[in-house]
């Protein structure tokens, strides 16, 4: 680090540590009491409720969506302002060269294009385009009042040297786009792809089902009286040269997310329940920012995407909505045949239509400018190419969309009908939407999915034909929706949306139903729920998955015979295997039964696949559905000595290996890793100290983040949690006229670093507690809550 | 000399860039006869001030910023936040103030042989 100036990347040392303007000088201000700014067109208040959520009161909808901008920017500024650079491709400009791979991986997906097309469609629609404009306008007043002085810069600049520059409304495009990436921007075709060639499309369907013994599909008794469309058998036996990944588009599922609703005949309370937990990557400061708005024609509370205006997920005084991600399938791999090597033409059917070539630029701190060439072509950008052929993607997101209009309607409806309508031209990323208002409970699958024929995109497809390509967009009306189903609740944990016989592909990469089963199991048990019964399944720490394939595999050790392979030590075996029968599958964080199941499977899973399909690391694993069905089939007779092909292993030719081998030998290997990484003693193989959590810094700045969580629960479980990623906003609200909701989340409403509130809920959060939610009416002047009142003034300007 | 030395420096520090101070070291420097006290006076004004304001904004951060910067900083422990502080400031005050006392040393050599 330099004194003066900053050198390497690193801050420049002076001003960063000078007590008069470095980051001393960023201790928490107090609110103001009283502000005049010539932007609002009327007197707004802002009530900061016990937990420091601010509820704003607006005279008009442009004052209160310029009141959300100005009170976000004050809190978030630098993670809106990051957020959206990223999707830019613009973190360069900040950061210099260690970002220019993850620019140029956004601006190679074609983000900036889908962008535009977001902000022309929001600019389009009246009142997106006040929201917007009002939004944008708050946000930039803040970012005044920085450079005047009149408040301090945050922190994260300081520390990387940077300053905030006007925000525009193509930011929130950017915001959209961006989660759309997260949570609809990735599959698995190439992979399967790599397996088509290597085990051919029988084996790969086998070890990659659409759908699996026990699915609850989100949707049930779904009539769509439509033909499926006619397969095409040339497309069926296409099998692409490309099998690689592009290093920017690797799949991660981890993101996941639960909700459900429960219908006034099960609820205690007479009126509807609705539950939501969001799980995306842990990250301080927090992914939402909670807030009320109440303005002429809108009194709704929740979640905020710091970036947008509206609540994304919460209610209003009728109506309660929340989300998990759809996970169906809406980007699919091409391969495409260039004329030419400068990729100005590719084949479809007989004709070579043009490419669209489009120049971008990323600028870079400290070095040159890089160009960056799009080729765009019917399907989407092209991401890759081997001589004349090229590897192209066509994905929802880049079509233009206005998914700010339907979270506009949501915060506005004022039952269920109007919550279904509000999200009837909702695009991406396609979520399940549970809507309830007092006496009806609904849920929708909804997104913008394109016609596919069954198992259409499940493997790179061929470009050059034209039957290769979507079919079109599926009616609103084919869309898988349920209202007031029968048994009295709707619930979704990012399963299979729909039963089999639906005439259009949504892919197979739905979560595997662990979760819905549990939740399911719980809701049809008891005839009456409470909100606290909500609360608590969102804390169940059982893992259904545990509960059905562990004591199979407990009674390979019970059958008598002696396992042939060598243990790490009989004691240390034995222990496990007390700890392990005596598990009630409850991941709590004292038990070190988790630990061993986990690091079991993981080595099971390992021994079973990575001899035909590669190491865990660059592959991709069947589900744990399948793995569990493989083993269960194969332990059941006790006598073969190999009951699949799967279970040998591939790489020992003269030896065949037997399941309950596999199943040994895994229990040693995971013994012999723990035993390694964390003692001979079981005591400290605890869940909790084993898999610990963190919240870190969204940037990955370091300091900046939480340290080590005590966080109970797996993927599998309802409260999930991976360590890095988990219920980001947890919210349950009973409906009807006495309105309650009750909300946490993982960080706080700060988002400076040096502030109390900057994790002021992660405590309570991991502890799995909620907080009531202050949920004020319209004309509030004073309420219990209130701990503190800013009026934002109404000012002339000078020049009126 | 040193109580204006730290009265200069907390005062201007507020309106002037960060490395003002230095400027209040030399010509405090210049007025020292002797290099030790030219070294250790400006360093230790300008520690003693550094310090004293880093502290006051740390209570006002209810302990938080210390925390948190030996945290980004990779110190061990909170109070070396504030030995940090002291010790750029001290080492800047140092340099400055002896740069001071040498060039008056310097000035009054160059007018002599005129």
């Amino acid at each position: 680090m330099g004194l003066g100036v900053s050198w390497s990347g690193r801050p420049a040392l002076g001003p960063l540590l000078s007590p008069f303007e470095g980051l001393w000088q960023n201790y928490p201000r107090s609110r103001p009491l009283e502000k005049h700014f010539v932007d609002l067109k009327k007197d707004t208040q802002v009530f900061w409720d016990e937990y420091g959520v601010p509820h704003i009161q607006a005279k008009t909808e442009e004052d209160l969506y310029w009141a959300q901008g100005y009170l976000v920017a004050s809190d978030r500024l630098f993670q809106m302002d990051l957020q959206t650079r990223a999707a830019a491709g613009r973190l360069s400009e900040l950061m210099g060269l260690k970002t220019l791979s993850v620019d140029k991986m956004f601006v190679k997906m074609g983000l900036r294009r889908a962008a535009r097309g977001a902000l022309t469609a929001m600019l389009s629609e009246p009142m997106t385009k006040t929201a917007l404009m009002a939004y944008t306008a708050g946000v930039n007043r803040y970012i005044e009042e920085i450079r005047q002085g009149a408040q301090e810069l945050p922190v994260e600049y300081k520390l990387i040297g940077a300053e905030p520059e006007d925000w525009e409304p193509i930011r929130t495009a950017y915001l959209l786009k961006m989660m759309s990436f997260r949570l609809n921007g990735h599959s698995q075709d190439l992979n399967l792809t790599r397996y088509l060639k290597e085990l051919g499309k029988d084996k790969v369907e086998d070890l990659f089902p659409d759908r699996f013994a026990g699915d609850i599909p989100v949707v049930n008794d779904f009539k769509a009286d439509q033909k499926p469309l006619k397969v095409p058998e040339e497309d069926q036996a296409f099998v692409s040269s490309f099998d690689e990944w592009p290093e920017y588009l690797k799949p991660y599922l981890g993101n996941g997310s639960n909700n459900w609703a429960v219908a006034p005949q099960k609820s205690a309370t007479g009126h509807s329940l609705l539950a939501n937990d969001t799980h995306l990557k842990y990250a301080l400061p927090a992914v939402w920012y909670e807030m009320q708005l109440m303005g002429p024609e809108v009194n709704v509370y929740g979640a905020t995407f710091p970036g947008a205006p509206g609540v994304i997920i919460g209610f209003n005084e009728k109506v309660a909505w929340g989300v998990t991600n759809a996970y169906s399938d809406v980007l699919d791999w091409y391969e495409v045949e260039f004329k030419d090597s400068g990729f100005s033409h590719y084949r479809v059917g007989e004709d070579w239509l043009p490419a669209e070539k489009e120049q971008q630029m990323i600028l870079v701190k400290g070095a040159e400018p890089v160009e960056v060439e799009l080729v765009w072509t019917r399907y989407g950008v092209v991401v890759h190419s081997q001589n004349q052929k090229a590897l192209t993607y066509r994905w929802v997101s880049h079509q233009p969309s206005n998914e700010l209009l339907s979270f506009l309607k949501l915060n506005r409806a004022q039952d269920h009908k109007a919550c279904l309508e509000a999200i009837s031209n909702y695009q991406a990323p396609a979520q399940n939407f549970i809507c309830a208002d007092a006496d009806n409970i609904a849920i929708r699958h909804q997104g913008r999915y394109p016609k596919k024929w069954q198992g259409q995109g499940k493997y790179v497809l061929d470009g050059s034909r034209a039957e290769s390509n979507w079919q079109g967009w599926i009616e609103p009306d084919l869309i898988p929706q349920a209202v007031n189903p029968e048994p009295g609740y709707v619930l979704s944990a990012n399963q299979r949306p729909i039963e089999k016989g639906y005439p259009y592909y949504l892919g197979w990469e739905h979560i595997e139903s662990y979760r819905s089963q549990r939740i399911q199991e719980v809701l049809s048990q008891s005839k009456s729920l409470a909100p606290e019964d909500l609360i608590k399944l969102q804390n169940d720490n059982l893992n259904k998955h545990a509960e059905l394939i562990l004591p199979v595999l407990l009674k390979v050790f019970e059958q008598g015979d002696k396992s042939t392979i060598e243990t790490v030590s009989e004691s240390l075996q034995e222990q496990a295997l007390a700890a392990l029968k005596q598990w009630d599958f409850v991941e709590s964080n004292a038990q070190v039964a988790p630990t061993l199941f986990h690091a079991w499977w993981k080595n099971l899973e390992e021994a079973i696949w990575s001899d035909e399909l590669g190491p865990r690391k660059t592959s991709v694993y069947p589900k744990p559905p399948r793995t569990t069905a493989l083993l269960r089939e194969a332990l059941s007779d006790s006598r073969k000595k190999s009951q699949s092909a799967w279970i040998d292993d591939q790489s020992t030719p003269d030896v065949v290996e037997s399941v309950r081998e596999v199943v040994q030998g895994s229990l040693t290997k995971a013994l012999k890793e723990l035993k390694e990484r964390h003692g001979s003693s079981l005591k400290d193989w605890k869940w909790g100290q084993v898999r610990p959590s963190k919240l870190p810094h969204f940037a990955g700045i370091h300091g900046l983040g939480s340290a080590a969580l005590d966080l109970p629960g797996s993927a599998h479980s309802v409260n999930a949690n991976r360590g890095d990623h988990g219920a980001t906003w947890k919210m349950v609200v009973a409906l009807g006229p006495d309105m309650k909701a009750w909300t946490n989340y993982p960080g706080g409403p700060s988002g400076h670093p040096f502030d109390p509130e900057y994790m002021s809920y992660v405590k309570s959060w991991s502890q799995g507690h909620m907080r009531p939610v202050h949920f004020l009416r319209p004309d509030t002047d004073s309420h219990e809550s209130i701990q503190h009142t800013s009026h934002l003034r109404a000012q002339e300007s000078p020049s009126q | 000399m040193i109580y204006l030395l730290i009265g200069i420096i907390a005062l201007s520090s507020w309106w002037l860039p960060w490395w003002s101070f230095s400027l209040w070291c030399f010509i405090a420097g210049l007025r020292y006869q002797n290099p030790f006290k030219a070294l250790f006076a400006p360093a230790f004004a300008a520690s003693l001030t550094w310090t004293l304001v880093a502290y006051y904004g740390d209570l006002r951060g209810f302990g938080l910023i210390s925390q948190r910067l030996s945290l980004v900083l990779q110190l061990p422990d909170p109070t070396l936040s504030f030995l940090l502080v002291a010790l750029l400031a001290g080492v800047v005050g140092a340099m400055a103030g002896i740069s001071g006392y040498y060039f008056r040393l310097t000035w009054s050599s160059i007018k002599k042989t005129s």
